[in-house]
């Protein structure tokens, strides 16, 4: 019945932006908790988003009033409460670090959580000011008159890429010899970059990486993977074979019908197209507003049937499913994922199995 | 002698303090140091310093001949965070001219929000500049200059903490921390810095590489210290509890030469290996062998937390933990130490051990 781009078994992750407000150590712990409540339904890894500072006042989707800066730390925390849970960063913002730290911070938390990072990165420069006050003025490249400023910062990006995978390689980093400690084996091969666009999607594929794909972004998502698709035949053609891994991510609110999502979510649904209005599938009444920000509600039937109509789900390797947004509480989120494991995820091919702990759990809803 | 009596400071807190420089894989080193944290907060032990390091080299060429150690001390305390509940998470420490000063009050401000406000953030104006040339960073070569930018990092790293905006943009700290302000501890080398920590409120964290006796710099932050702030000194010692001195001194030499042969340049001169590992501020023997060792180590009266190293003279983790075990029952208690926090039923099983 699953109609599939590529021979990969699909995986599932839990995709968290963890942007609330509010008390920041409750969200985190709160969020720890369901991560790992998602290990034992089977989810076989996580990722996180990244966020550098806040604005004082109320929040915005573009602003938001909370987030977490660093991923590595969370993730840590995780290694020693999970085994198996892939622990991914969605994405760390490569213009606003030093590559080598961020290859330091990698590798330390692959060898506490025995090789299980998947590392997400890329390019761009958060809020405005935020590069010059990561990087330091002078590290900002000043372009020439007449040259393109945005082609500049993709090399500059490209550059970052290079050094910190050569580091995680074991590379000499300097004339007498220091390589990047500890040792971090395989890693370079799981790296993974967050694309926006076709151009950069085809470069991840052309490097070897991962692609982490939006559902809300100004060019389709099935754009983007179909251009990281040819990337990854001309990595084949040059280098050798490498599996593709697309991840895309996957907005679900589960209710027991349409119309209660859509009454129960009404006031995400709203924010969300507000703020991604100009670029957008243009949308008038709340349930083609919901489509337009690629909601996936109602039964387990429904969200299945509306997921399988993507043009993108073909091409994913892996669905990144968001409880976020519209959620009154974590025992919701934490219902929601189990429901995602138990009943949608095997109709759309996911042959996953939750842990032998988790089963009188469920057995008992 | 000094006897607990003497001391300038009334309650003794214990740390284990690990450089995570053990020989072996270091994915297992890590794995190790954590198991070893996790006993000592079931021990009673107060903090947990982990000290950290950048890069390694292959081997054959000059420096320090340990291997590896730990770049990132954040990610490692977030896993710490995770297999403890309430003994105290310190850096030991970030050297701040190598790092982004906001990166690093984001990293502490996650750390301490994941582990209930346990962290304990030590800072120095460190940095070799061979490694801050791998880094692509360009230490300043004088001196004066070099501590002036340091001092700028450090006063930049508590206004971010406290949630002042930031470097003239619109945003601030988020995790908000604003208490973490008052738990960084700088490494201080030199009377100077003892005074001047002292001055801005900050703990200070002594007893390695020291280039000027540690009770000199230990005495002058206690007389530089503002009215009604609390002193926070603490001191590293290694100990290595052995069944006698010669014993002891046997199963140091490897490390003890290593050591001494890396800091001859600096260090008091010494002949012997036993005035070696007594200018390397090892205490090893039996029990009361050590304790009278610490106490006539003229840093600990000023003391108001030992930070006990057990990385010298061992080979494998169950000699460490068998270390801390003779630390927390049979050494800290007689330098004035009680647990606290931890539970009755061990509190009982710890004082029972003790001499009247």
């Amino acid at each position: 019945m699953t109609f599939r781009e590529n021979d990969e078994p699909l995986t599932l992750a839990a995709y968290a932006i963890l942007n609330e407000g509010g008390d920041q150590a409750r969200n985190y712990h709160d969020a720890l908790e369901l991560f790992a409540h998602a290990e034992r339904l089977g989810v076989e890894g996580l990722w996180v988003r990244q966020f550098h500072l806040r604005r004082p006042g109320p929040g915005t989707q573009l602003a938001p009033e909370g987030g977490l800066p660093s991923p590595f730390v969370l993730l840590a925390w995780l290694a020693a409460r999970t085994n198996r849970l892939r622990l991914g960063t969605a994405a760390v913002t490569l213009p606003l670090e030093s590559p080598l730290r961020v290859a330091e911070d990698a590798a330390v938390l692959d060898a506490l959580s025995g090789g299980r990072v998947e590392l997400g990165l890329a390019n761009g420069g958060g809020a405005p000011g935020l590069v010059e006050l990561f990087r330091g003025l002078a590290s900002v490249r000043h372009s020439p008159a007449g040259s393109n400023a945005a082609a500049d910062r993709r090399a500059a990006y490209q550059a970052d890429l290079t050094k910190l995978a050569d580091a995680l390689d074991g590379a000499r980093l300097d004339a007498s010899g220091v390589q990047l400690n500890p040792p971090s084996p395989g890693l370079s091969d799981r790296i993974w970059q967050a694309t926006l666009t076709e151009q950069s999607g085809y470069g991840a594929g052309a490097r070897g990486h991962g692609v982490l794909i939006g559902t809300m972004q100004t060019v389709p998502a099935e754009v983007t993977a179909r251009a990281y698709y040819r990337g990854l035949a001309r990595y084949t053609d040059e280098i050798g074979p490498r599996p593709p891994r697309v991840g895309l991510a996957t907005l679900i609110y589960p209710a027991k019908d349409r119309e209660t999502a859509l009454r129960e979510a009404r006031a995400g649904i709203e924010e969300k197209y507000e703020w991604g209005r100009n670029f957008l599938p243009p949308a008038t009444t709340l349930a083609e507003k919901a489509a337009s920000i690629c909601l996936h509600y109602g039964t387990a039937e429904q969200i299945t049937e509306s997921i399988l109509a993507q043009p993108w789900f073909p091409y994913a390797t892996q669905l990144m499913v968001q409880t976020e947004l519209f959620y009154a509480s974590y025992a919701r989120r934490a219902e929601a994922l189990e429901m995602f494991t138990r009943e949608v995820a095997p109709a759309l091919g996911w042959t996953g199995a939750p842990q032998p702990s988790a089963l009188g759990s469920l057995g008992g809803r | 002698m000094t006897s607990a009596g003497s001391r300038l400071v009334s309650r003794l807190r214990i740390a284990i303090h690990s450089d995570l420089r053990e020989h072996g894989d270091q994915a297992t080193v890590y794995r190790e140091t954590l198991d070893l944290f996790a006993h000592a907060e079931r021990l009673g032990f107060d903090t947990a310093w982990v000290r950290s390091y950048k890069f390694r080299r292959a081997s054959g060429l000059p420096g320090f001949s340990f291997p590896g150690g730990l770049p990132s001390p954040f990610p490692f305390l977030g896993a710490l965070a995770s297999r403890t509940s309430r003994i105290r998470l310190g850096t030991a420490v970030v050297p701040l001219p190598l790092e982004n000063v906001v990166r690093v009050a984001e990293d502490a401000a996650v750390v301490d929000a994941i582990s209930g406000g346990r962290l304990e953030l030590g800072v120095s104006n460190g940095g070799q500049p061979a490694i801050a040339t791998a880094l692509g960073i360009t230490l300043d070569p004088d001196r004066e200059r070099k501590k002036a930018a340091y001092l700028r990092s450090l006063a930049t790293l508590a206004d971010v903490l406290r949630g002042e905006p930031i470097n003239g943009t619109d945003q601030e700290l988020n995790p908000q921390a604003p208490t973490l302000a008052n738990r960084i501890w700088e490494s201080a080398l030199t009377e100077q810095t003892g005074r001047d920590s002292a001055g801005r409120g900050n703990g200070v964290l002594i007893g390695t590489t020291q280039t000027v006796p540690a009770e000199i710099t230990a005495a002058r932050y206690h007389a530089s210290l503002p009215a009604g702030v609390s002193p926070r000194v603490g001191l590293v010692v290694h100990v290595h509890p052995a069944v006698g001195r010669r014993a002891g001194l046997a199963a140091l030499e490897r490390d003890v030469e290593t050591v001494y042969a890396w800091g001859k340049d600096w260090l008091p001169p010494a002949g012997t290996l036993a005035e070696k590992a007594a200018v390397i501020n090892v205490h090893y023997g039996t029990p009361e062998q050590i304790v009278e060792s610490i106490q006539a180590f003229p840093a600990f009266p000023y003391t108001t937390e030992l930070q006990f190293s057990v990385g010298y003279g061992t080979t494998d983790s169950r000699q460490r933990l068998a270390a801390i075990e003779t630390i927390a029952a049979d050494i800290a208690p007689r330098l004035g130490w009680r647990p606290d926090g931890v539970a009755p039923g061990k509190v009982a099983a710890l004082e029972g051990k003790v001499p009247a």
